[in-house]
This record gives C-alpha cells, sequence and structure tokens, in this order.
C-alpha cells in the first residue's frame, strides 16, 4: 500500500513538473570541449559580424561598410561592427543554445553556438546591439563564471536555470537609424590568455577571416576582381586590430596569378562548384614560408583548414608539390558544411564530391609543377654543357688539354649531348610548347651543335693534345713509367674527374720542370 | 578646427565656455603637436569629456569604474561610444575608481597608467575633499599621486580640476589659509586681513579658490614641475550645483636638487579674479575679497627677476 502511494507520488510530481533533458555540464562540452584553439571562439563572434554586414550589404544596397574593430586590451576583448544589427528576437535567442534561424547559404554561422563558446573564454560577455530601422537598442549579458561556479557547487543542475539565471537582456532607447552590434568578451580566464597575443591574434585573422588582400600585393587587385566576378556574393570586409588593418597573407616573388574553375560535372551546363585562384613560386621549390603556402578552402570567403589541408585531400602524389603554390579554393556548394572549428568539412556526400571534383585542381598544378621542374633542371643541364664544352674548346685552342684526359673528356661530352639530345626531344615532343620551352628548344639545339662540333674537332685535331712526354727530352724508359703512373691515377680516381685533373696537372708540371 | 564649432554642443552653455578655455589652453601649450596629444581623464561612459577634442588626440585613456555590482554596464558603453564614434582604437580603458588607480598606478585588473600624458582631466562629480576612511583625503593624495608621476616622466602636461562644493573639509581649509597667512605676515605684506577675508567669507568658494591652487603649486613643485596656475573658474552646473574649475599648466623644472619655492608668486593666485559664468557670458568676479597689497620695492625685486627670467 504504502509503495503504491509514493509511485502516486512520484507519478504526481512528474505530471506537475517537466522532466529536465539538458543539464548544465554540457555547456563545457558546447564550449571549451568544442573549441581547443581558443582562437575559433573569436572567430565564431567575427562571423556573427560578416554576417551582419552581409545582410546590410544585401538589404540596403550602397550601405557604407565600415571596418569591423577588434580591441584586444586587458581584461577584455571587444569586437565592434555597424552591420544591421540585431533585432530582440536575435537578441533574446543569443542565449540560446543551438537554436539559429540562420540560412545555411546566405551566412557562415548556422549552428547557434558560436556565441555561447564566448563563456570558454570569457568569464562574463556583454553584447549590445541596435538593428537598423529600429528605435531601440537592446543588451545581452551573459555572466559564465557564475554559470560554471554553480555547474561546479550544484552538482550539475539542469541547463534552462542556469541560462535564466545568468542571462539577462536589458533594452533602451536608440537612434532609428543606428545599426550596430558591439561584443565584449570581459575578464578573458586565465587559462585562455594567450588571446591577448595580439601578434598572434593578427596572424590567426589574416589567414582566417574575409580580409581583403594585401594592397602591398602585386596582384591583389586583380584577384579581387576575379574572385568578385566569378564567386557568388562574394564578400570581404577590412577589420582593424588594435588600429592595425588586417588583410590576407601572401608571398611575394611568384608569377602571375592562374584561375581554375571547377564545376559539379563535366557537363558543359553543370553549375560552379569551386573558384581556385593560386600564383606559383617564381624560384625553384617550395615557398620559403610555409605556413603561406598551399591552397586554402574557403567558404563564404571563410577558410576552412590550412594548406595542409587540401595537401592531404587533393594530392595523391607528389604532395610536395602543393607548396610550390599558394592561392585559395572558394567553394560554392552549399551543402558542403565546415566542422565547428573550421578545420575541416562534415563528412557528407558534398565532401566526397567536392574532393572529387577538385582533385584535377591537384592535377592540373602538379603537372604544372612537373613542367616547371622540367624545364628548370633542361636550362640548367644546357647550361652545364655549354660550360663544358666552351671550356674543353678553349682549353684545346691554347694546347692546355692533356692527352690523357682525352678519352675522359670525350665521355663527358657525349654523356651531356645524349642528356641534351634526350630532353630536347622529349620538348620538343610536347603537344603544347609555351615560350619557356621554345626558348629552352633554340638553345638545345644550339648547344647540342656546339657539343657535335667539338667532338669532331677533337678528333680531328688530337695533334693539340698536350703530351708532356713529347714536350720535353725524355727517355723512353721514363715516358712508359709516367704512362705507366696516369693510367693507375685514371683507375683510382676515375669517379674523381675533378681531382683526377688537378693531381695530372700537377705531375705534369713536375715533370716538366724536372726534364727541362 | 574642432567638431564642437560645427555640431550643436553636449554641454550646457556655461559648460560650453569652460570647455572652450581647456580648448584654448590646450592648442596653447601644444600646438606643435595636435593630433598627436595623450589624454587621460575621467570621460564619462558617453565620453562628453573629450570626444570633440578626440581630434587632438592620438591616446585617450579613460578611467571608468561604472556603478557598484554593475561595473560592466559604464565601462561597457564607453566601449560603445568609442566604437560608434571611431575612437575605439585610440582608447584605453582603464577599469576601477579614479583615484585608486592613481594612487597605484594601476586599475582594477592590473593595468598599469602609461604616464605621461599631455592632458590630465580630472572632472570630478563631487567635491575634493572625499575621505575614504575618515582620514586620507583620498582625492587629493590621487591628485598628487599624478603630478608626481608625470613629474617623474619630466614631461610638461595640463591639469584640468572640477569638482563642486561638497563636504569642503573646513579644517584643512582653514589650516592652509593659515599657513598662507604665516607665509604673507613673513614678508610683511597684509596677510592677516587678506586671510580673514578668506575665512570669514560666507561663500566656500573663496577659499576653494585660493586652496586649490595653492596646494597644486606646493605639490609641484616638491615634483620639480613649475606651475602656471589659470584663472578659476566658477559657473553653475546641472540641477544648480556650483561648479569650480582649475586649469594648470605644469612644466619640469629641475634645474637644482632640492625643490624650489614655486615659481608663481602667491599675489598672483590671490589677485587674479574668478571667471564667472553665466548663461555663456564670462564676468570677472571678485567676490569682494581684498587684494595682497605687495609693496612697491618687492614689486620692482620681482619684476626684475620676471625681466631676468624672460632674458631682458
Amino acid at each position: 500500500m504504502k509503495i503504491m502511494l509514493r509511485r502516486n507520488k512520484l507519478q504526481k510530481r512528474h505530471q506537475t513538473q517537466p522532466e529536465t533533458f539538458v543539464y548544465g555540464s554540457v555547456l563545457d562540452a558546447l564550449s571549451t570541449g568544442l573549441y581547443p584553439d581558443k582562437r575559433h571562439v573569436l572567430r565564431e563572434f567575427i562571423q556573427n559580424s560578416y554576417d551582419a554586414l552581409r545582410e546590410l550589404r544585401r538589404t540596403h544596397r550602397g550601405a557604407n561598410i565600415r571596418p569591423i574593430e577588434i580591441r584586444v586590451e586587458k581584461p577584455s576583448i571587444s569586437i565592434y561592427d555597424e552591420g544591421i544589427g540585431m533585432s530582440e528576437k536575435l537578441m533574446r535567442q543569443y542565449r540560446y543554445i543551438g537554436f539559429s534561424e540562420k540560412d545555411v547559404s546566405e551566412n557562415v554561422g548556422f549552428r547557434g553556438i558560436g556565441t555561447i563558446s564566448g563563456i570558454a573564454v570569457a568569464k562574463q560577455i556583454v553584447v549590445t546591439s541596435s538593428r537598423l530601422g529600429v528605435p531601440k537598442r537592446y543588451q545581452v549579458v551573459i555572466d559564465a563564471a557564475s554559470m560554471f561556479d554553480k555547474v561546479q557547487n550544484e552538482r550539475n543542475p539542469p541547463l534552462d536555470g542556469l541560462l535564466d539565471q545568468f542571462t539577462d537582456v536589458k533594452e533602451d532607447r536608440e537612434e532609428k537609424d543606428a545599426h550596430y552590434t558591439l561584443v565584449e568578451l570581459r575578464e578573458i580566464r586565465e587559462d585562455t590568455e594567450a588571446l591577448y597575443n595580439v601578434d598572434d591574434l593578427h596572424d590567426y585573422l589574416q589567414r582566417n577571416v574575409p580580409v581583403p588582400m594585401d594592397p602591398a600585393f602585386q596582384y591583389a587587385s586583380e584577384i579581387g576582381e576575379q574572385l568578385r566576378l566569378n564567386v557568388p556574393d562574394f564578400f570581404e570586409c577590412e577589420l582593424q586590430l588594435n588600429r592595425n588593418k588586417v588583410y590576407k597573407p601572401f608571398q611575394g616573388n611568384c608569377l602571375r596569378p592562374q584561375y581554375i574553375p571547377v564545376f559539379f560535372s563535366d557537363k558543359s551546363d553543370s553549375g560552379l562548384l569551386a573558384y581556385c585562384w593560386y600564383v606559383k613560386n617564381a624560384e625553384k621549390g617550395q615557398f620559403e614560408e610555409r605556413s603561406r603556402s598551399g591552397l586554402v578552402y574557403r567558404v563564404k570567403n571563410f577558410a576552412v583548414g590550412d594548406g595542409d589541408l587540401s595537401r592531404k585531400d587533393l594530392w595523391e602524389r607528389t604532395p610536395e608539390r602543393a607548396f610550390y603554390f599558394f592561392g585559395e579554393v572558394h567553394l560554392l556548394d552549399g551543402s558542403l558544411k565546415p566542422s565547428s572549428d573550421r578545420t575541416n568539412f562534415e563528412d557528407n556526400v558534398a565532401r566526397s564530391r567536392m574532393y572529387e571534383r577538385c582533385k584535377r585542381i591537384a592535377q592540373q598544378l602538379s603537372r604544372e609543377a612537373g613542367q616547371e621542374s622540367a624545364q628548370r633542371l633542361f636550362d640548367q643541364r644546357l647550361s652545364l654543357t655549354e660550360q663544358i664544352v666552351q671550356r674543353r674548346q678553349e682549353e684545346l685552342q691554347q694546347g692546355t688539354l692533356d692527352v690523357a684526359l682525352k678519352a675522359d673528356v670525350q665521355f663527358a661530352v657525349r654523356k651531356a649531348l645524349e642528356d641534351v639530345e634526350s630532353r630536347l626531344k622529349r620538348t620538343q615532343g610536347k603537344r603544347q610548347k609555351d615560350a619557356k620551352d621554345q626558348q629552352l628548344i633554340r638553345k638545345g639545339k644550339s648547344v647540342a651543335k656546339k657539343a657535335q662540333v667539338f667532338l669532331a674537332t677533337l678528333e680531328r685535331e688530337a695533334g693539340r693534345l698536350y703530351d708532356v712526354t713529347k714536350a720535353v727530352p725524355m727517355s723512353e724508359e721514363g715516358k712508359r713509367l709516367y704512362n705507366l703512373v696516369v693510367e693507375v691515377l685514371r683507375e683510382e680516381l676515375r669517379t674523381e674527374q675533378a681531382l683526377l685533373e688537378k693531381v695530372l696537372h700537377r705531375l705534369r708540371e713536375r715533370v716538366r720542370d724536372a726534364f727541362s | 578646427m574642432l567638431s564642437h564649432d560645427k555640431k550643436p554642443s553636449r554641454f550646457t552653455k556655461n559648460k560650453q565656455v569652460v570647455r572652450d578655455l581647456q580648448c584654448q589652453n590646450i592648442v596653447q601649450h601644444f600646438n606643435d603637436r595636435l593630433g598627436n596629444l595623450r589624454y587621460f581623464g575621467l570621460c564619462s561612459p558617453e565620453m562628453k569629456d573629450v570626444l570633440d577634442w578626440a581630434p587632438l588626440f592620438a591616446s585617450i585613456t579613460a578611467v571608468e569604474r561604472g556603478v557598484s555590482g554593475e561595473e560592466y554596464r559604464d565601462q561597457h558603453q564607453l566601449l560603445l561610444t568609442a566604437a560608434r564614434e571611431r575612437i575605439l582604437g585610440k582608447l584605453t580603458l582603464l577599469r576601477g575608481d579614479i583615484d585608486a588607480v592613481l594612487l597605484s598606478g594601476q586599475d582594477d585588473f592590473g593595468k598599469p597608467i602609461a604616464f605621461p600624458y599631455d592632458v590630465i582631466s580630472l572632472d570630478y562629480s563631487g567635491g575634493l575633499f572625499y575621505k575614504e576612511n575618515k582620514e586620507e583625503f583620498k582625492r587629493l593624495k590621487a591628485i598628487q599621486a599624478s603630478i608626481e608621476r608625470q613629474a617623474a616622466c619630466n614631461f610638461p602636461c595640463l591639469l584640468f580640476i572640477s569638482c563642486n562644493l561638497d563636504a569642503i573639509d573646513e579644517g584643512e581649509v582653514k589650516h592652509t589659509i593659515e599657513n598662507i597667512r604665516t607665509e604673507l605676515d613673513r614678508y610683511g605684506w597684509n596677510g592677516q586681513e587678506l586671510c580673514n577675508a578668506y575665512l570669514v567669507h560666507r561663500n566656500p568658494v573663496a577659499r576653494l579658490r585660493l586652496y586649490v591652487p595653492y596646494f597644486v603649486n606646493q605639490v609641484a613643485a616638491k615634483a620639480h614641475l613649475a606651475c602656471e596656475s589659470e584663472r578659476t573658474i566658477s559657473y553653475c552646473g546641472n540641477q544648480g550645483v556650483e561648479i569650480l574649475n582649475f586649469r594648470f599648466y605644469l612644466k619640469p623644472d629641475t634645474r637644482t636638487m632640492a625643490p624650489r619655492f614655486p615659481q608663481e608668486r602667491l599675489s598672483q593666485i590671490i589677485n587674479a579674479p574668478l571667471i564667472r559664468i553665466e548663461n555663456g557670458r564670462q564676468l570677472d568676479e571678485t567676490l569682494n575679497l581684498p587684494k595682497l597689497r605687495v609693496p612697491d620695492n618687492i614689486r620692482t625685486g620681482y619684476k626684475k627677476v620676471r625681466r631676468r627670467e624672460k632674458g631682458g
């Protein structure tokens, strides 16, 4: 009987009090757990700023887009934008977790967890916003420190109660045409004070957020123009960090940019899946600064991962060639969803399709890099062969080329000539020859001709070779002995041509001095 | 040149006159560095004190305490004002009570004050004789600390102080005026008559306009700063509150190790009439106080010294 009563009581209580499904400790998982790199938290707020500016531009054509301002100064970090601003509804939703009505195709942020991530870095979050056309402003205050205290002290209380108790929304009057949002992350937590490192933050922002290209980059305006032309709804906005403008990074010594559009399929009417721009190192091989090399994926002009991600995903062979270039791959498929920390994409069909289709970018770049490498090598070989031939030719003319070296010289020149001829043939056989190829063919023919002429001259004018046994009075026995020594030296030093020549030269001089 | 020339004033008519006079001082003393000046002060969450002058400054250090328990509101508002006015990048916000900040050299979060400044504006909303633990004149000590910290950097500055007549410590003021009387008597001047007039005057403005410049002069001299006091301004502020405004130009004076007597003469401080501002108009106001009568021979001596100082 007692048991029955107790059960009834419990049932009644359940009927009056709604069950709790989410508890406070989830806060930790959604904030600190999601973003091991705390700079991503800051990026979440900057994403909101960009979304607000994007909406302002979309709804008010010709509106003045002011730079986003970030002020990092102990004990807080402030992010200010003059985007469209937030309405009362949005400001109230600011306190919700996992709630977002943002259209994923039009906005960068869409999960509704970005703002709450702020509690991972700050003890208090204060947000003030006024929406264009609304003569009010709203202020949300999230007391993160007290929330976490309560989670610890009260053994994981329900999340709803926590959010209700430690968040607050106030309203005030504002000018109707005012539009702005100021986020203040107050009292940055001790374990995330690395966020105060402005240089580090600058580096992170320039690689990740949609800031313009550095005007110091010679191709900045050209690339910007191509992106505006080819990437629908392309958006970039200036950003100032502690008064300093932030620009996308670049590497100086590069060739003119190239562009690759990638379509959803090979059909002529399929839409654009990605638009890639890249520049190649003007010097040999990889760019020196690795962190600024490679292709970076961009979704809504925000970076996803770094140059290593595309290198891993797209370069099946010769991955080292990924860093011969730097550039961006702007992805236009709305089904592609970056992970929360934007270091990769969610694993779905869109991602597989994107990898599959974008591999052609890597193939093209790899081919270019291979071709460029082959051209460079050919050029080097030509120069080397030309040098060898010229030097030996001079020695032969001056009568200083030792008869003992004749076979070695012949062998070296023939070998170089064979190499030149084979590369020349390959280059001549290429279906598409660029200016560099044409230049190499011209130079190759000339060098091959010189080498052939030299070999013929060497054969024809063997009498011009210097023979010390004939140049100085020497007995037959002496001659035999000298030739024996030379033969031994040639055998022993056959792999060290330079040393052999040096030793023979000295021996020849000593013999000449001794016998003359 | 300044934006308030074009925009409607943010201040009452009277306060605007004070602001104009202060601005004249800034231009007069720092004409060649306008645009690169450094400001330190209490500029309020709406930053009224500094917005019109913002083009003059390369950096603005604002101190804001906020309302107890909700400190973040005013501090956040100040950041918002700065951002909306495009001066967020110039702003350094020190969070805490300005007196505590000046005394400790850092704010509540350990952020240090980066002296020197060109303009130090202590626009107090209350009186100067505020005591925290019934013994310390915290505000006066803070003013003293600001002068000393500035002096340590060996850099000239303008010091603006505004206060009302709240909680004047008559004992402190009376003793100081007694000291002035002793000093004047020592030189055989009309110290008795003059100081009595100040002590019995029914308007406390009379005593404060003597006390504050004397205090600043003495502190500055001790810190090896020469002080030039501008005429004290009195006006009626919001809700009929009587406000006094003081302006000083302090410049390094390190010719000797031993501190010098204040270079500014007592007669200059005492005899300069107040500027009384009413309905936006400036009036000379003596408060019917007697002037300090400097004997002719002394005056001549002073003139000689002045001529010598000017290189005449």
